[in-house]
């Protein structure tokens, strides 16, 4: 197992730690409020300071974790089920399907970056699964093009035909025989993913489009920590270091499980 | 062939995919309306709305007719530059004609301080590949790759704006108000850049034609400058070119933090007041710069590399 794996594997770790027990070390809930407590800096019973109505930010971080981690999960696993669903059908059998398909991703790649995401976002009201659904939206495109392709490949494969020659059916082939041939690149792609999932819901609501209201999302308590700048500077910086900790990490995951897989990119 | 007609031709032939992906992408606008669980009408007026407002509302959103009525209104609307906004007498697309531009100054100046930190950094790393160089430039890579732009910008502010008061805190007052945006806006891409330049150099570099040109007693000023770097930065390029349009949605959030008066500025204000049509008009011109930035890196591309000429 090469360095970048480890790192990897650690900063997951870490963050699963922090989900499953972080509640339970966090010395107040996410609800918990104290305004007569607003915006102090660390010290004195809160460990990284306190935030509007006075939430304790350290708990919040800590709670944050399960956030970043149930969205990070969830957008991986729906995108990844629409992309190899769509990905080997239109790889697999071509023909009609493989040509309207892409031409929807074309449409879909014609909005840069989140923004699509932002546009759905905007027109549902927050909440943890509306993150889901806009960034899944998008999301599965990658997997889908990454999946296409790869199967575009195996099909021609000599055990492909083999199989097709003993008569095998189109689903028994694809589920036995093509997809555990194509897993490395797309496990690859998904913990890169998982990364961008983390960003792509500190972004929404840190744009606050994201979850709703109250919940400990990393992205929520930075864009409170980026309007109160100026009065408590030590808002900004916890949540912050937390995201960017959590996609190094899954960035390194992705590195090191290429590298581990030797997968070309 | 001269460079015009061949611009021209290559236009001429790719305009029908872009024109469609573009209806597209306009359709998909205009169907997330009806598409997303959930009731626009009541996001927009609340629940306590009176039944004569909603069904205005449904009127003007073209909600209450069929959805191939309310596409082709969206579409002509759009077509003419007449959609009109909810919130302002100005129509849609003067508010982003005057937002644009702002926000095109940005990404530019985005793009070249990038491409140059970028290509440098890559340059000087594949050059000393495994010194305390190249370490250095990976290190910073791999940092600025994985820091959130809605962390680097307040982090910015806190430092060069809020302690050292170097630069403005926000808005635009000439070009000491561009330099934070533009950082926190290109150090990303910026980083990838000089993954890419040192990963494809490194390549070149180990190529039969690279040791001929070293063989051959060349200067290593110019078997890197003329021979090994031409090759090595095609992929690059390509790259630069399709990352000017994820600059424009890095701008949405950059804009955000630095108060700047761009589109995306334009966007979420409309999202805030619930200003459907400037949202959709914000999203299609943004989709739209990002799909034309692509043909033309494309188009010059094809005409700067022969090899690429179909």
């Amino acid at each position: 197992m090469n360095l970048l794996l480890k790192i990897g594997l650690t900063g997951l770790g870490l963050m699963v730690f922090a989900a499953i027990f972080g509640p339970l070390i966090a010395p107040f809930t996410p609800s918990h409020m104290d305004i007569t407590r607003e915006l102090l800096p660390p010290g004195d019973g809160s460990v990284l300071g306190t935030g509007v109505n006075g939430i304790d930010v350290f708990s919040w971080v800590l709670h944050g974790a399960g956030v970043s981690l149930t969205v990070g999960l969830s957008v991986v696993t729906v995108s990844l089920s629409i992309g190899l669903l769509m990905g080997t059908t239109a790889g697999y059998f071509g023909g009609r399907f493989d040509f309207a398909l892409m031409r929807v991703i074309d449409v879909l790649l014609a909005f840069p970056g989140i923004l699509l995401a932002i546009y759905i976002a905007a027109v549902l009201p927050p909440s943890l699964t509306n993150v889901v659904l806009a960034l899944s939206a998008t999301g599965w495109v990658g997997y889908a093009r990454l999946v296409r392709g790869q199967v575009l490949q195996v099909r021609e494969m000599e055990y492909v035909q083999a199989c097709r020659a003993m008569g095998m059916r189109a689903p028994r082939i694809i589920i036995r025989h093509i997809l555990p041939n194509i897993a490395g690149p797309v496990l690859v792609h998904g913990s890169f993913g998982l990364g961008g999932a983390i960003l792509g819901e500190a972004a929404l609501s840190f744009l606050g489009l994201g979850v709703a209201p109250g919940t400990p999302s990393w992205g929520a308590l930075l864009d409170d920590g980026a309007q109160y700048l100026l009065v408590a500077p030590h808002l900004a910086i916890a949540p912050g270091l937390a995201i960017l900790i959590a996609v190094l990490s899954f960035n390194f995951l992705g590195d090191g499980l290429r590298d581990h897989l030797d997968v070309r990119s | 062939m001269s460079l015009i007609t061949g611009v021209a031709q290559r236009l001429a032939m790719r305009l029908p995919g872009v024109l469609g992906v573009m209806l597209g992408a306009s359709l998909l606008v205009s169907a997330t309306l009806r598409l997303v669980p959930g009731d626009p009408i009541t996001l927009i007026l609340g629940e306590q709305a009176t039944e004569a407002d909603r069904s205005r509302l449904e009127d003007r959103l073209g909600l209450n007719s069929s959805f191939g009525e309310q596409y082709l209104r969206f579409l002509r609307d759009v077509g003419t530059g007449e959609l009109e906004s909810f919130r302002s007498d100005t129509p849609v697309f003067e508010s982003i004609g005057q937002a644009l531009p702002q926000t095109l100054i940005l990404s530019v100046f985005a793009l070249l301080l990038s491409a140059t930190l970028g290509l440098s950094l890559g340059i000087a790393a594949a050059l000393n590949r495994g010194t305390w160089i190249d370490a250095c430039a990976l290190f910073f890579a791999s940092l600025g790759l994985a820091t959130p732009r809605i962390w680097l910008g307040p982090m910015l502010l806190l430092v060069f704006a809020v302690q050292w008061d170097l630069f403005p805190v926000g808005g635009n007052e000439g070009w000491r108000s561009l330099v934070l945006p533009v950082l926190s806006l290109g150090t990303a891409m910026a980083a990838m850049l000089a993954r890419m330049t040192r990963s494809s150099l490194l390549e070149v570099l180990g190529m039969d034609y690279v040791r001929t040109a070293r063989a051959k007693g060349l200067s290593e000023r110019v078997v890197v400058g003329r021979h090994a770097l031409r090759n090595a930065l095609i992929p690059v390029i390509t790259i630069l070119g399709l990352q000017l349009g994820s600059l424009l949605a890095g701008a949405v959030v950059t804009e955000k933090i630095f108060n700047w008066p761009g589109i995306g500025t334009l966007l979420l204000k409309s999202i805030q007041t619930m200003d459907f049509p400037m949202v959709q008009g914000c999203i299609l011109v943004i989709a739209g710069t990002y799909v034309l930035t692509n043909l033309m890196v494309d188009i010059v591309y094809e005409l700067v590399d022969p090899r690429m000429k179909t």
